[in-house]
């Protein structure tokens, strides 16, 4: 018998639950890379080998090795963490990492540019503030989302405690993070992995906590999703969904973005045996030779809808109740001053891309370490990459206000899609970027706000999100105009999302330059301007006017050209 | 069952033997088998075409001539030696230093050493045994011998020509009598080396029966041109390449040259000797604080010429040497200068540190065309480690050059040939170069024999070539290099050849050391006294250890040596030196520094 598996799959089993060898690769100190196996375990420990791009073939030229660095990305369910956590994670990024803090699309953050022979001291670093990086990037679950909810002070308490219990049960048991980078003693008896296997999943796996009405932590996106359902402000229990998944491979017809099923309602405390039996069916049934269809969404469409239910009913020992219905207004950040229900106050600041740096422009990094000098609540990174300044007292907003106002932090005088629109970080760093994002965003954005404000339509917000690849990090698939990389300079252009994260858009251009994805849009902003009903988002009017189809069920219909 | 012979096969006495057997293996060690089917062709040819002289050579007096060289001028002056003689009629035996029995010396007649200094006053490496066994317990009798030493010298350093000084003592207290005076030769030795050659042989001639004289062909291990400093090859740059960061330090390039491997034939070790012109800018310079003209017609060795060409080619105008710095005080007559110039050691450092424009810049004087060209020393070539096997690239020699920049008395300052290698010449220019053979800085005969191979900076560069060429012929020994360097990430020369060698299981062994990078901050000697336990092994083990790089660090890696012999074999001061010592008698410690 023939039994093919991808390479990867023997990698990992061959790991020691992780371990690899992962001391050695490091204490090489004639290259600053990993082992390329070590290079693919060290992701489960939150870490990615990258190299500078702008500089590989020049190194190339000079008999040099690429410049090796590495991103790490911290566990931190539902982004919150104390000023005092902060001001270690910014201290540790300016003395081992590139001195910049990035924000991501799940509520962490990541240091980039950190040198092998840094990786061990950054994360003890961390390690002393009570975070770990273990399962940042890998085939495990990654870091579970929970929407910061600011009005619902104590509903959002509630359900933020289930979003850690979720983390803290998805977590691979192997003591091998401890045994190499915080010099644990090693488990005597052998080890196990009794949900994960010593071949964990087979491929990253997403949850997301969604509090409506908000959806910016677009749960559908995910491969598992809980939204709370409460009553009076008290938790009633979760509708559960999966199979959400943002990735596809250009040009594949096989691969495509897909939301996630509603699965049913259970009662909070059915929610661990739930995710568990959700990630066992993925563990077992998922696509372990072509890692392009191995998300859940490809499993659920092999399976069937009814079947997959049905064992995850069988495997948690529960039925699922009627889904309950749900409201959702919108996948952006709510930003300046809210108070909640408890009289307290907080401020969701504007991060451009999510990177925290001091430049010329604005001295963000400073800023935050000012505040979170003195700030008492807590800090809680949004899923749109920005920064929320939890819990303050009636009598430190001004105070705050202004250190943040000072420091170029504040959303003012931003136009609304700019404050709606998200890139991912592409170029330099990311292995898998085709094109620019992070580095071109804000200054493509600058076009389309002057486009925007020649047809009437500039204070009308826009979601727009690009990527560097067809992953998706940036969930590009959701949004009303979708960017996603395909080579230097060029993007396909996706329209279609309905700018609250329940809607996929479709593939409308191909393989656009800059100038083309302008012209294309100006040519669509018109009609827009033109044609659009009152209060009718950009999105929902191209659907509505034909520009583009609506995608309904993406295994069939995503591909379909008009 | 035959009956084996009982009597024993006589074989008759080979023609080949000694020092020219061991000279037919170097000049065909490396060949491959169908090189060397069609070698052995060729000397048949050779043979059919000369007359078979009579064997009964030892009753002729066979003259010796001996060269231990460094940068290959000492045996380019012995080779010509050899010829003229042999074209006098004497029967000549041609040996480098290091490839000579000491033990023969007694049997000789006639002995000629062509010998360099190096820079504390030592001689060559390859001359050690001879001078050890000059200075043992039991000098031979050397009454029957007659010498002439011709030393070649620089007296910009202080102990001027002292091997050949020390050598000439060393043979009189053995007997031996002079045929004529020795020779103290600066850098422009070429003007003395005819005289002496037609002078040894006059005398030689004097003191010889005449109807003993033989004709005998002299053989040569080098294809039927030779190329040397006088008769340089004309490459081609392929392509120069920097190989340091653009926020590197150091400027370093990786030049790639274009040979015909049929003329010029180089081994692992080896260097090149470049022959440069000058920058414009600084020619530019010299012409206006002198006030002379670039036109001016001037006569240089019998060439009439331009002022601005001689300055271009043929003069030395960056190196500044102690006697035309002391041409040029007389000239300038400043007191100061003139007071410096007094005391030899002062002013050995005062243009020790100085380049000529700096001298013409602070110190005035006036000349005309014709002097200024007197004045100055002919251009000194400028030697560069070989980074390539010819095994591997059979047309191209490989070099790895710094670029000297640095400010000193007011200006900047670039180095002469390294300013014009990687900056004033473009692939598809042609150079001047030669092979200056390095005797004393080779491979291991045994391909099996285990190597610690010793560097920093540039000094990295023959490392390349000898695991290029261990590669090459599949030799097992194993290997490991030391290398230091500034910075991980912007120097770390040839990284990417190291790393394949390694993964190809050839370099088993890499310790590194960056001095200026935060967590290191070592150098070369602190990484082996880490390592002290395993190079011991590798030393008992019989592994041959090779620095390269600059005078400095070889000393210091000379000492941690030392001291690692002291503790790992429990050995004391002496013998832990002791130890050292005779690992460069068996050249097992191989160096070339600069």
């Amino acid at each position: 018998m023939d039994i093919q598996v991808n390479p990867s799959e023997i990698i990992k089993a061959n790991s020691r639950y992780l371990r690899g060898t992962l001391k050695e690769s490091i204490a090489d100190p004639v290259t600053g890379a990993l082992s390329p196996d070590d290079a693919q375990i060290s992701k489960f420990h939150g870490f990615y080998q990258q190299d500078d791009r702008d500089q590989r073939l020049q190194r190339q030229e000079q008999f040099l090795e690429p410049y090796y660095s590495f991103m790490l990305r911290a566990r931190l369910p539902g982004g919150i963490c104390t000023p005092k956590q902060w001001l270690t994670i910014d201290a540790v990024a300016r003395e081992l990492g590139n001195g910049t803090i990035r924000l991501t699309t799940r509520q962490t953050f990541q240091y980039h540019g950190i040198l092998k022979k840094n990786l061990k001291p950054l994360i003890q670093g961390i390690n002393r503030a009570m975070i770990d990086s273990i399962s940042g990037c890998g085939d495990v679950n990654r870091n579970v989302l929970c929407n910061p909810n600011p009005e619902h002070s104590a509903l959002h308490a509630e359900v933020y405690q289930w979003a850690l219990r979720i983390s803290e049960h998805l977590l691979p048991k192997t003591r091998a993070y401890h045994e190499i980078w915080l010099d644990g003693e090693p488990v005597a008896g052998g080890e196990s992995e009794p949900l994960y296997g010593e071949t964990y999943l087979p491929r990253k796996f997403k949850t997301a906590v969604a509090i409506p009405p908000e959806n910016d932590v677009d749960v559908y996106t995910n491969d598992l999703g809980f939204v709370a359902i409460a009553a009076a402000d008290r938790l009633e229990g979760f509708n559960v969904l999966a199979g959400g998944g943002m990735g596809a491979t250009h040009d594949d017809t096989s691969t495509f973005p897909r939301l996630a099923d509603e699965l049913g309602f259970i009662r909070p405390e059915q929610a661990l045996a739930v995710a568990e039996a959700v990630v066992s069916v993925q563990r077992d049934y998922g696509d372990r030779v072509s890692r392009r269809h191995a998300r859940l969404k490809y499993t659920i469409e092999r399976m069937g809808l009814p079947a997959f239910i049905g064992e995850v009913q069988q495997r948690a020992g529960l039925r699922f109740e009627e889904t309950r219905p749900v409201r959702f207004s919108g996948q952006g950040d709510r930003y300046g001053w809210v108070e909640d229900e408890g009289g307290r106050w907080h401020l969701t600041l504007y991060i451009e891309s999510g990177r925290i740096a001091d430049h010329s422009g604005a001295s963000l990094m400073s800023g935050l370490r000012e505040i979170a000098e003195i700030h008492q609540g807590d800090f809680r990174i949004t899923p749109n990459q920005n920064l929320t300044v939890a819990g303050v007292p009636e009598e430190q907003r001004k105070r705050i206000e202004g250190i943040a106002r000072r420091h170029g932090l504040l959303a003012e005088e931003r136009s609304p899609t700019r404050l709606a629109s998200i890139a991912c970080v592409a170029l330099p760093t990311c292995p898998q970027a085709m094109a620019e994002a992070e580095r071109y965003f804000p200054d493509f954005l600058h076009q389309i706000e002057d486009m925007a404000a020649r047809h009437g339509i500039d204070q009308q917000a826009i979601v727009m999100r690009m990527t560097g690849c067809p992953n998706g990090c940036a969930r590009p698939y959701v949004a009303e105009i979708g960017l996603v990389g395909k080579g230097p300079g060029r993007y396909n252009l996706q329209l279609g999302g309905d700018g609250i994260g329940l809607r996929l858009n479709r593939l409308y251009r191909k393989n656009l330059s800059e100038g083309q994805l302008l012209e294309t849009l100006d040519g669509l902003f018109q009609q827009y301007a033109a044609d659009r009903l009152q209060d009718e988002r950009f999105g929902d009017f191209v659907i509505r006017s034909g520009v583009v189809k609506p995608v309904i069920k993406p295994a069939e219909d995503y591909h379909d050209t008009d | 069952m035959q009956n084996s012979a009982n009597t024993a096969l006589e074989l008759p006495e080979p023609p080949l033997n000694g020092s020219l057997l061991s000279r037919l293996c170097q000049a065909v060690e490396g060949l491959s088998a169908d090189q060397l089917n069609w070698a052995s062709g060729y000397l048949a040819g050779l043979g059919a075409a000369r007359p078979a002289g009579p064997t009964a050579a030892h009753e002729t007096p066979v003259m010796t001539i001996l060269y231990a060289t460094h940068g290959g001028n000492a045996r380019s002056i012995a080779e010509d030696l050899a010829e003229s003689a042999g074209r006098r009629g004497f029967a000549t035996r041609l040996a480098s230093a290091e490839q000579y029995r000491p033990r023969d010396l007694p049997k000789e007649r006639l002995l000629m050493v062509v010998i360099c200094t190096q820079g504390e006053g030592e001689p060559p490496d390859s001359a050690r045994e001879l001078f050890k066994y000059l200075n043992g317990k039991k000098p031979p009798q050397l009454t029957d011998l007659q010498y002439a030493i011709f030393g070649l010298g620089d007296s910009s350093y202080e102990h001027f020509c002292q091997a050949g000084k020390d050598l000439d003592e060393l043979l009189r207290a053995c007997g031996a009598r002079t045929l004529v005076d020795r020779v103290d030769a600066d850098i422009d030795f070429n003007v003395h080396t005819e005289e002496w050659s037609r002078h040894i042989l006059e005398k030689a001639e004097q003191d010889m029966p005449a109807d003993l004289a033989r004709v005998i062909p002299i053989q040569r291990t080098s294809a039927s041109r030779r190329y040397d400093r006088n008769h340089p090859y004309r490459a081609e740059l392929l392509e120069s390449r920097r190989i340091t960061t653009s926020d590197a330090l150091s400027e370093v390039h990786h030049l790639s040259l274009e040979i015909d491997g049929n003329a010029i034939r180089y081994r692992p070790g080896d260097s090149v000797g470049v022959y440069f012109r000058n920058d414009p800018a600084l020619i530019e310079e010299v012409l206006c604080l002198t006030g002379l003209s670039g036109d001016a017609t001037v006569n240089l060795n019998g060439d009439s010429l331009t002022l601005a060409q001689a300055l271009d080619e043929r003069l030395e105008l960056t190196q500044l040497h102690p006697r035309v710095a002391s041409a040029w005080a007389t000239l300038a007559g400043d007191p100061e200068l003139s007071a410096l110039n007094k005391d030899s050691d002062t002013w050995r450092n005062f243009t020790g540190e100085r380049q000529l424009i700096d001298l013409l810049q602070a110190y005035p004087a006036s000349l005309e065309a014709e002097g200024l060209v007197k004045l100055l020393h002919p251009q000194q070539p400028r030697l560069y480690s070989i980074a390539s096997s010819q095994a591997v690239s059979e047309d191209e020699i490989h070099l790895t050059v710094s670029t000297l920049r640095y400010r000193a008395h007011g200006r900047d300052h670039l180095g002469g040939a390294s300013g014009y290698l990687t900056g004033r010449i473009a692939e598809g220019d042609s150079l001047d170069i030669y092979v200056a053979e390095n005797p004393a800085f080779r491979l291991p005969e045994a391909g099996d024999t285990p190597i610690v191979m010793v560097g920093a900076g540039t000094g990295i560069a023959p490392y390349r070539a000898f695991l290029q060429e261990r590669a090459e012929l599949g030799s097992t020994g194993r290997n490991w290099l030391v290398f230091g360097n500034r910075r991980f990430h912007r120097d770390f020369l040839y990284q990417t050849d190291w790393l394949k060698f390694r993964k190809d299981g050839l370099l088993n062994r890499v310790s590194l050391a960056f001095s200026r990078d935060a967590g290191d901050g070592a150098y070369v000697q602190t990484r082996l006294d880490e390592e002290a336990a395993e190079l011991y092994r590798w030393l008992e083990e019989g592994a041959h250890l090779y620095v390269c790089g600059c005078v400095e660090m070889e000393m210091a890696v000379r000492l941690t040596l030392q001291k690692i012999a002291q503790t790992q074999g429990s050995l004391s001061d002496e013998d832990a030196a002791e130890y050292i010592e005779s690992l460069r008698e068996q050249g097992r410690y191989q160096r070339d520094v600069y």
